[in-house]
């Protein structure tokens, strides 16, 4: 179904769009007023610190150097480095973003399991009671603010059930461990899950309730196209005329609604990276730009900008998978 | 013959926003094995509804609400149940959800109206037609008495095919009979036409590959609704002659729908007549054509031109159908506003009656048992003039 041209085309679009987002992100280093290294610097920052910042941007060369160095730099994945964490942007990064794709990753399966089934099933018992308990808990999901519902859910089921621990990634020995470390030492999934869930659920509320409605919505328009009925005649039994069929048919709104919130949650889960103590993507960005770490800034930026542009090509990819017109194009 | 089918004063309603819809009053005929049988009348005339009511496939807002539809399966009727069974019939209004839909693909197929919108536009014309013959091996697998209180098919089953890609709900048996039935409905390479999807069919063709996926589950009737209208002249008649043979070949029953008298004349045995829901004339092929009783079988038949004559054709029904809704539905005859025929006596409703010698001809019309006098004639469109000036 997916052709190899396909996927070099996608993989064209992809490469032009991360290099307009990194030069973008370049030309913000001369958007801001005064010198580039004011804008880089941090507050404090000594005479030596700047002046190092001037060599290491070759400020003294004209534009386009400064502009090639960067991008060579960023081929070598050279992301500068964080003068207020004295760190390399990178490492800072690589310790950040498996934390952050677990709790958008996690989000998105809770939102995913729950979502779809729910939304079959409130389409096909159109205004039942179990369609007006589905509707009302997307309604209340959609409206409920994350920092309340964390905070909820955290005294709740932390505070006052104790299954959960109130706030914090799991770590071991010390470190903080992702999905990643699971892998290699399966038997701290258990504790690796108990740190996720809540903030899991409470990232994946809102998302769980969107994607509810949107399934809903999409189930009962394909519900009353003509080859519902013809599926039926058949005798095909209802569960794989709903699933393989009209579910199927209904999915490309949610699967692209899916990809955006997805993308969105990589660098904007701030609210619930700071309720449960999360060392995430979103977080790191907020303190880098309160110390104005611009190097951290920028590459936080960066690795969001190519986040949403795989996630999209991902998108893409299983639209062809959905939609046969998609590929025939 | 024996009889397949037997529809006694089936009568079905749609719930609307303005009120209950009389799609279907009190509609009695026979369907015999191997016979083909027409359904005549105009848009909303109760055709589809009553082809639906036989397949259980009303929509959400219909209900079947009287009478009965006797269709003859030994096998369920030998299974206990709630259901009604008189010697090899049962009751198909009085079947549970699951028993009825384990008769359907199997026992009574449908065929639609409009091909290009009644197949999944994104799964492959093949493996839609496979899944119907799925559900028939996986049915003759077992008997119809365990098949009507489970279902043949669970989520667990189908997470399983879903996540891995070598499983699927057909098997590659079912394929390859699918690829058969597109070859035995006339399709040109049937192998590669199967791993095609809907939007890259003609109208004609994907008629016949619904035609193949109707028969895909061997069954002994089937419902064919307008299946020509949406076609060329020249595919229709392409498409009426492939049902013809494949009721010879198979021996199924047909219940053939559609609004053109000139196609029943071709293909049925026998015909019903239907207007504002119910069935008001039916009589074999000829004698329909030769003797018709009903002032609105006469109508409709003056209506359809005649090459072999010169003769002008008579001015064809004036005025519209009543609408079904309870309140709009005359007291009288349904038809006297609009008949040419209507005395006093079409005050009260007429009742079904045979037409003098024999049992196959009958007609809802007082016409039945005595002749017009035009002394005792109501104004033509006296009723519907009266309306239009109320309005």
């Amino acid at each position: 179904m997916v052709s190899g041209r396909f996927l070099a085309r996608r993989f064209g679009h992809g490469v032009v769009v991360v290099w307009a987002i990194v030069t973008v992100v370049f030309l913000l280093r001369y958007s801001t007023p005064g010198s580039v290294v004011t804008t880089i610097a941090p507050l404090d920052a000594s005479p030596q610190l700047k002046a190092q910042i001037a060599r290491e941007l070759s400020l003294h060369e004209p534009l386009h150097v400064q502009y090639a160095t960067y991008l060579g730099d960023l081929l070598r994945l050279d992301l500068g480095h964080s003068y207020v964490n004295n760190t390399s942007v990178r490492q800072l990064l690589a310790s950040r973003l498996p934390q952050t794709l677990d709790l958008a990753i996690a989000a998105t399966i809770v939102a995913i399991v729950i979502a779809i089934p729910l939304g079959v099933v409130s389409a096909t018992r159109r205004h039942t009671p179990t369609d007006y308990a589905a509707t009302s808990f997307s309604l209340v999901g959609i409206s409920t603010p994350n920092f309340w519902l964390g905070l909820v859910l955290v005294l709740v089921f932390s505070v006052g059930m104790g299954w959960f621990p109130v706030s914090g990634p799991a770590r071991a020995n010390g470190e903080v461990i992702s999905a990643i470390d699971v892998l290699y030492a399966p038997q701290l999934a258990g504790r690796w899950l108990t740190h996720l869930a809540l903030p899991a659920v409470t990232l994946g509320t809102y998302f769980t309730a969107l994607l509810t409605r949107l399934t809903r919505s999409g189930v009962v328009e394909e519900l009353d196209q003509s080859y519902v009925r013809t599926l039926r005649s058949s005798g095909l039994p209802p569960v794989v005329i709903r699933y393989q069929h009209v579910l199927r048919n209904a999915l490309v709104p949610v699967v692209t609604v899916l990809g955006l919130q997805l993308g969105t949650l990589i660098g904007g889960a701030v609210i619930t990276e700071r309720v449960f103590a999360w060392h995430g993507l979103g977080s790191l960005l907020i303190d880098a730009i309160n110390d104005r770490d611009w190097m951290v800034v920028q590459g936080c930026l960066i690795v969001i900008g190519v986040g949403f542009v795989v996630i999209n090509a991902v998108v893409d990819g299983i639209y062809t998978r959905l939609d046969p017109e998609v590929s025939m194009e | 013959m024996t009889d397949l089918l037997r529809a006694r004063d089936l009568t079905a309603r749609f719930d609307t926003e303005d009120g209950r819809v009389h799609a279907v009053e009190s509609v009695s005929f026979t369907v015999e094995a191997g016979e083909s049988f027409g359904l005549v009348g105009e848009s909303g005339s109760g055709k589809s509804a009553t082809a639906l009511s036989i397949a259980g496939l009303l929509p959400a807002a219909g209900t079947i609400t009287g009478g009965s539809l006797w269709f003859r399966t030994p096998e369920l009727a030998a299974t206990p149940g709630e259901h009604d069974v008189d010697g090899e019939f049962v009751d198909l209004t009085t079947l549970p959800a699951n028993a009825r839909r384990s008769l359907r693909g199997t026992e009574i197929a449908m065929v639609f109206q409009d091909p290009m919108s009644s197949f999944d536009p994104s799964a492959t014309v093949g493996s839609q037609i496979a899944k119907a013959v799925e559900v028939q091996q996986r049915a003759s697998a077992r008997p119809r008495s365990t098949r009507s209180k489970t279902e043949t098919y669970g989520l667990g089953s189908l997470i399983r095919d879903s996540l891995l890609p070598t499983r699927s709900f057909v098997s590659e048996s079912s394929r390859e009979r699918a690829i058969e039935l597109l070859e035995r409905v006339g399709i040109p390479d049937p192998a590669r036409r199967a791993e095609q999807h809907p939007t890259e069919f003609s109208g004609g063709m994907l008629q016949r590959a619904m035609i193949a996926q109707a028969i895909a589950g061997k069954p002994r009737l089937l419902l064919a609704d307008e299946p020509t209208t949406a076609l060329d002249v020249t595919i229709q008649a392409q498409i009426l002659s492939l049902l013809n043979e494949i009721q010879d070949d198979t021996g199924l029953s047909v219940v053939l729908i559609t609004h053109d008298l000139g196609v029943v004349a071709h293909h049925s045995d026998r015909v019903g007549v239907m207007y504002a829901g119910e069935l008001v004339e039916r009589a074999p092929i000829d004698r329909l054509f030769d003797a018709p009783v009903h002032p609105y079988t006469q109508g409709l038949l003056s209506a359809v031109p005649d090459l072999d004559t010169t003769a002008t054709p008579s001015p064809s029904l004036s005025g519209r159908m009543t609408g079904l809704h309870a309140h709009e539905l005359p007291e009288g005859c349904y038809f006297a506003d609009r008949c040419p025929q209507a005395m006093t006596d079409c005050r009260a409703h007429p009742e079904e009656r045979p037409v003098a010698e024999t049992d196959r001809h009958s007609a809802r019309c007082v016409l039945t048992d005595r002749a017009f006098d035009p002394d005792r004639a109501l104004e033509p469109g006296a009723a519907h003039e009266m309306e239009r000036d109320h309005q």
